[in-house]
């Protein structure tokens, strides 16, 4: 038949020019940016939402997906990555939604002296040929179904992420049924390879500027703060200087909070937090002895409503996540 | 993460990849993600509307509307725009790059000569490997249409293919989507 023909010949012609051949993303549907598309696309809500809305969480989404923990924000639906701060008790600084910044002073202050230490600490940067080990353990609240809700009390979910990720930010390996795989992986915003994080801004004022300039879901402030918290988190090396001001450009983001009775997955920790849309605390998390990052957590500070009718409470912690292990090594699956 | 016994997470399983190959094709990786996340949301919203039977040939007429929407839509303009203007060997296939007008670079090279559908038409036959009723379902039309559609594009892809080799093809073809420049209501146009 001439179709048929007109078929197989076709096929045969344009083999050589395609440009992904077939079978050459087997297994994207299960690598960490797909499990974390698979997050995004079947959480509660999704459907509902506005298309609008479900694109604008896809900057940062995307980056997200590059951890396992980022894996477990993107799935709690969460704007972007963490941060947030807050009160345990509401007692000693009250959260007032929306402003205005009270006890800015501390968190400043503790953000500088985190600062001062980056720039000072001793640093070798990663080779080329090097890849970057991180170990991150989470907790994370199930999704609220409609007519449903979850609090304080609500049983959380354990998950430890082991990775590795090389010096150019284009490959991604896990261990996943005792077999070392590797995914393509990368793209997106912030940066999260070495050489491109190596050539942000070195300053407070440069560093904001860009962060302000990215498109974020939320108001600008949140948007910057969920920028420059994502970029430290998704980098677990990265230069003194950006590292440095990083820290600087969230001291200058208003309404940020200092909470110094956070805890992380146990320990004790500095939060550094912003509160997004009235309800949820985003909070970055510092060694309170070194002000070196630790994690991050997003904390219901106001019960809250969606738009799919699920109710988070008070109280409750969302995600938690904290980095264990970060090591330069020479090769995928290598740990120390 | 996919539950296995899920009908939603089955179809994640066995068809991502695939829609993320379409996309690739298309456009650069980073979009293509995108696209296919925004395709199964599609997906996840309209679950009683995918034919249980044959999901991929409706998943794939999702994807190029999602495609279509995207490349037009200003979200993505700057970043395209950017890409225009300094990273096209990135955007081009592997072998077109690495062998020159070898035998991929010959075909990628007639296949932008031509017009949109014809190319569309080709890919899904040539790349997506779909047979004509599937094809049909992407392109929205009957399967008897769509095979005499088949049959002119690979006629005009042969005559694009002799320009090509008599070296009268024009070189300022853009190598990716223009999306500022397109007209509302047309397809997407590839590299």
């Amino acid at each position: 038949m001439k179709h048929d023909t007109d078929v197989q010949e076709i096929r045969a012609m344009l083999a050589p020019a395609n440009p992904c051949p077939p079978g050459g993303l087997d297994g994207a549907a299960n690598d960490p940016v797909g499990r974390a598309a698979y997050a995004r696309v079947t959480r509660p809500g999704a459907a509902s939402s506005r298309r609008a809305a479900a694109r604008s969480h896809r900057t940062v989404f995307r980056v997200a997906a590059v951890g396992g923990l980022a894996v477990a924000i993107a799935a709690g639906g969460t704007i972007a990555q963490n941060i947030g701060g807050t009160d345990k008790d509401g007692t000693r600084h009250s959260v007032v939604p929306g402003l205005p910044a009270a006890p800015a002073a501390n968190a400043q202050e503790v953000l500088h002296r985190a600062a001062d230490n980056a720039a000072r600490a001793p640093f070798t940067p990663p080779r080329p040929d090097q890849w970057i080990y991180t170990v991150n353990r989470s907790k994370v609240s199930p999704k609220p179904d409609e007519g449903q809700a979850v609090g304080p009390d609500t049983p959380l979910k354990t998950e430890t992420a082991r990775q590795w990720v090389n010096y150019n930010g284009n490959k991604l390996a896990w261990y996943e049924k005792g077999r070392l795989v590797t995914s393509a992986t990368g793209g997106g915003t912030p940066p999260t390879d070495y050489p491109t994080v190596s050539r942000m801004p070195r300053d407070a004022d440069g560093m904001l500027a860009w962060a302000r300039k990215q498109r974020t879901p939320g108001d600008a402030n949140s948007g910057a703060y969920a920028m420059l918290s994502s970029l430290l988190y998704n980098n677990p090396v990265m230069p003194p200087a950006q590292t440095a001001a990083t820290y600087r450009a969230l001291a200058k983001i208003p309404g940020v909070r200092l909470d110094r009775t956070a805890k992380d997955l146990g320990r004790p920790v500095l939060s550094v937090s912003l509160v997004i849309g009235g309800w949820m605390a985003d909070e970055t998390l510092l060694d309170p002895s070194t002000y070196a990052f630790r994690g991050h957590r997003s904390r219901i500070v106001k019960d809250h409503v969606t738009d799919w009718g699920g109710t988070y409470k008070k109280g409750l912690v969302e995600v938690a996540g904290v980095r264990l292990t970060v090591r330069v090594v020479d090769r995928p699956g290598q740990v120390s | 993460m996919p539950e296995p016994d899920d009908d939603f997470a089955q179809l994640w399983n066995a068809h991502y990849g695939d829609v993320l190959s379409y996309a690739t094709r298309r456009t650069d990786p980073e979009t293509a993600r995108d696209i296919a996340a925004e395709t199964f949301l599609v997906a996840w919203r309209r679950r009683g509307d995918v034919p249980p039977d044959r999901p991929f040939p409706w998943l794939l007429a999702v994807a190029r509307n999602v495609l279509a929407n995207e490349t037009r839509g200003d979200r993505r303009r700057g970043r395209l725009l950017g890409r225009l203007r300094g990273d096209r060997d990135h955007q081009r296939p592997v072998a077109d790059v690495a062998t020159g007008l070898a035998e991929g670079g010959r075909i990628a090279a007639a296949l932008r000569l031509l017009p949109d559908r014809d190319r569309e038409v080709l890919q899904l036959v040539g790349w997506e490997e779909l047979d004509t009723r599937e094809a049909a379902t992407v392109m929205g039309c009957s399967a008897r249409t769509f095979a005499v559609r088949l049959h002119r594009a690979r006629k005009r892809l042969t005559a694009a293919l002799a320009k090509v080799d008599a070296g009268s093809a024009t070189p300022s073809v853009p190598a990716v989507p223009r999306p500022a420049m397109t007209a509302p209501g047309t397809q997407p146009s590839r590299y």
